[in-house]
């Protein structure tokens, strides 16, 4: 007797199809409902919220359905004195809400509005002497806030503010025998956390480090009978790790080595058909977050209907080329 | 201005709340009851044991009230520096004193914790001494009680653990030049104490609860990342990966992993102690064993497997450290690109990588697999995918092994 793989069977009725316009139709009324006690409930994950909000709409080709002028407002009022972004109006800065704020900037062609060499004083200034990164004064450190800088200062053309050998040998610490990384030295390999290094990696021109094959093939393990694919061993499928894990595998160059039909139709069977917008699992509630990856993922997987992303800065492929970010990718 | 119907329940909920810590300040578990609406004149805080309750509605009402207040007074009157600020219009009529401020903040981070700048205004009240160490160390550990898995949490222990143990002012890094070069040394910038403000004894028992918080939020969430790597930086930076510590752990945690045989982050963090204590073939066999067992007894369990590749990697490893004379020590190299044996990863060995990075010594390998290792590997798992029913989970687990394997063999 063995105990049942920990995964979700599809249903038959679930959706097949992809219902781009009742996304549309999702993310622009989730921007418009500011009353409800879930709206306040994440507004310390605001500007992450519009980033994920607009990308999507941008890859859908519908940004034109938001207000820009109200969102570059918005973003402008959130820069604190030392140059980093809160995730909103009163709350503190943070490198996850600055490269957000960046994000949005850059979707927008919005940079010139904000103080830029503020934003790159503050990201350099929260690197340490072993190379890692700070997300904040408060001192917790992340290799996902490694990402963070780099994807910022990458954003903002200015690499060279930080040392970027001491920055990719932290994260080279982070690796573990398997291939993939963790969140610091010692810690156990996680899907997200690998996409934040292998992604910082390849902004920074330093893939050669990376174990292409053997990480390839952890992650290509990350793929449960149902087609989805877990963040880690023993989880369950989730649309985000569609993003995550396809990502990375992307940018090693190993994306063929998944299922793609079988996980296409998880990413699918995820919609709800009646409101729109994308879950982490079959029949669960959407989220914008959820509807961002799940529309990615399928990008990366050569969905026609859907904008080409790109896989480092999870950003519509013409604004990078745009503003002329260069990138490794094996 | 006079408050609203809202509003004052609101204040009533949050006072019931504040009497309830007052009356019972041993509080140990916390959580949201699954009630939507008010059913009758009572309290919606509930207190039973240890155990502090609240009712949804009320939780919902108390959110928005603190948090409001909270955030109308942090964006106008105090710690908030905006670059286009247009604040200090109404500044006078948002002073909020400290009390107010933890009573406020408290209600918010039991209800939400990933809300991080509530935590940072009680960062700063801890360095005004507002509040103690010791009572943020047991709200952040009631908050894990609900939130078992809040990195938010979990961060905010560490800020404390830092501020206590080390004495440093990890605030403050406005001495570092972003730019200068030197030598990237491995180090992290805490593992070494500046100033140790605490005896052996305080130390220790600050450590004991800290494992024992971990544990607590490890059986309440499965999996738990982030418990899982709080535990391991409190081994690196409050205990310096001491040995004998590092092997009353790698004992205390067989029971755990026995009774969790899904439980990826526990395996892994036997791993890391592994790594770090001193490694014999006579602790690996040991874990060897320990792991084939539960395979057999749990079929079907990939955190199992997973174990099994680290333990045949370890062996290889150190099976080949001792037959080689060259070893280097990567901390000592003076340029970043030399961190890592240079290989060119599509032809050379990918497996030839130190057993964990942190570790200072990386072994150049004799690429020879003479006494057996993964070849007796081999034989062991051909029978187990032999025994097993087609295409069952467990048949499916041990064939993936064995890819794994045979990709191993043919790197080395």
């Amino acid at each position: 007797m063995g105990t049942p793989v920990k995964d979700v069977e599809l249903k038959d009725s679930a959706p097949q199809n992809l219902l781009l316009d009742k996304h549309v139709a999702y993310i622009e009324a989730y921007s418009a409902k500011k009353d409800e006690y879930e709206y306040v409930m994440t507004e310390y994950l605001r500007m992450s919220g519009i980033y994920w909000g607009l990308t999507v709409m941008d890859l859908m080709g519908s940004l034109d359905r938001m207000s820009r002028e109200e969102v570059l407002d918005f973003v402008k009022g959130c820069q604190h004195e030392c140059g980093g972004f809160g995730a909103s109006i009163g709350h503190d800065p943070h490198l996850l809400y600055t490269l957000s704020a960046v994000q949005i900037l850059s979707l927008y062609d919005g940079v010139s509005s904000v103080n830029v060499e503020k934003i790159i004083e503050f990201v350099s200034s929260l690197q340490q002497p072993d190379g890692s990164f700070y997300g904040d004064k408060w001192g917790e450190v992340d290799t996902r806030f490694s990402f963070c800088a780099v994807a910022c200062l990458a954003l903002l053309k200015k690499i060279d503010a930080i040392n970027v050998d001491k920055a990719v040998n932290y994260v080279l610490s982070c690796m573990n025998f398997d291939g993939g990384f963790g969140c610091r030295p010692g810690s156990e390999s996680h899907s997200g956390q690998i996409y934040c290094c292998v992604g910082m990696l390849s902004i920074l021109n330093r893939l050669h480090h990376v174990q292409a094959d053997m990480l390839g093939w952890w992650l290509c393990e990350r793929q449960l009978p149902s087609g989805g694919l877990n963040g880690r061993p023993e989880k369950l499928p989730d649309v985000c790790y569609s993003w995550w894990v396809l990502a990375s595998l992307k940018i090693i160059g190993r994306l063929h080595w998944i299922d793609r039909d079988k996980l296409v139709r998880f990413i699918l069977a995820c919609q709800d058909e009646e409101t729109g917008g994308f879950a982490d699992r079959p029949g669960d509630m959407v989220d914008p977050f959820h509807t961002l990856f799940g529309i990615a993922g399928l990008s990366l997987l050569g969905e026609r209907q859907i904008r080409g992303v790109n896989p480092v800065f999870c950003m519509p492929e013409d604004v990078i080329k745009r503003i002329g970010v260069s990138m490794q990718l094996l | 201005m006079e408050n609203s119907e809202t509003e004052n329940r609101a204040i009533r909920v949050l006072s019931d709340l504040d009497a309830a810590f007052r009356r019972h300040p041993d509080i140990s578990e916390f959580d949201i009851l699954p009630v939507k609406e008010p059913e009758s004149n009572r309290s919606p805080i509930i207190v039973a044991e240890l155990a502090l309750g609240m009712e949804l509605w009320s939780a919902r009402l108390v959110y928005i009230y603190c948090y409001g207040k909270l955030m109308k007074w942090r964006s106008h009157a105090s710690g908030c520096h905006l670059l286009h600020s247009t604040r200090s219009v109404d500044a006078a009529r948002n002073i909020l004193e400290p009390p107010e401020l933890l009573r406020l903040s408290r209600a918010v981070i039991l209800i939400n914790p990933e809300c991080y700048s509530i935590w940072n205004i009680r960062k700063e009240l801890l360095q005004e001494k507002h509040v103690s160490v010791y009572e943020e160390l047991k709200l952040s550990a009631l908050v894990l009680s609900k939130h078992p898995k809040s990195p938010e949490t979990f961060a905010h222990r560490k800020w404390i653990l830092s501020l206590s143990c080390f004495g440093a002012d990890i605030v403050d890094n406005s001495q570092i030049e972003p730019n200068q070069s030197g030598n990237p040394s491995l180090r992290v910038s805490h593992i070494i104490p500046r100033v140790m403000k605490l005896s052996t004894e305080e130390l220790k028992a600050l450590i004991n609860e800290e494992m024992r918080v971990c544990t607590m939020a490890a059986e309440k969430y499965a999996n738990n990342y982030n418990a899982w790597s709080h535990r391991i930086w409190v081994i690196i930076n409050l205990f310096n990966c001491n040995k004998q510590f590092i092997m009353a752990e790698y004992e205390n945690t067989r029971s755990y992993v026995s009774m969790h045989v899904s439980d990826h982050s526990g395996f892994h963090y036997r791993q890391f102690l592994l790594s770090n204590a001193e490694q014999t073939s006579s602790i690996l066999q040991q874990e060897l064993d320990f792991i084939s067992e539960l395979i057999s007894v749990y079929p079907g369990h990939e955190a199992l497997w997973y174990h099994r590749r680290f333990i045949i990697h370890a062996m290889y490893n150190l099976q080949n450290i001792s037959k080689s004379d060259a070893v280097i020590d990567t901390s000592s190299s003076t340029e970043g690109e030399d961190l890592l044996i240079p290989y060119d990863y599509q032809t050379v060995n990918v497996m030839d990588h130190c057993l964990v990075p942190q570790s200072s010594k990386c072994a150049k390998k004799l690429k020879i697999d003479d006494s057996g290792i993964l070849k007796s590997e081999i034989t062991k798992i051909e029978l187990i995918i032999d025994s097993e029913p087609d295409n069952s989970w467990q048949q499916q687990l041990a064939k993936a092994y064995m890819k794994w394997i045979k990709q191993y063999q043919s790197r080395t």
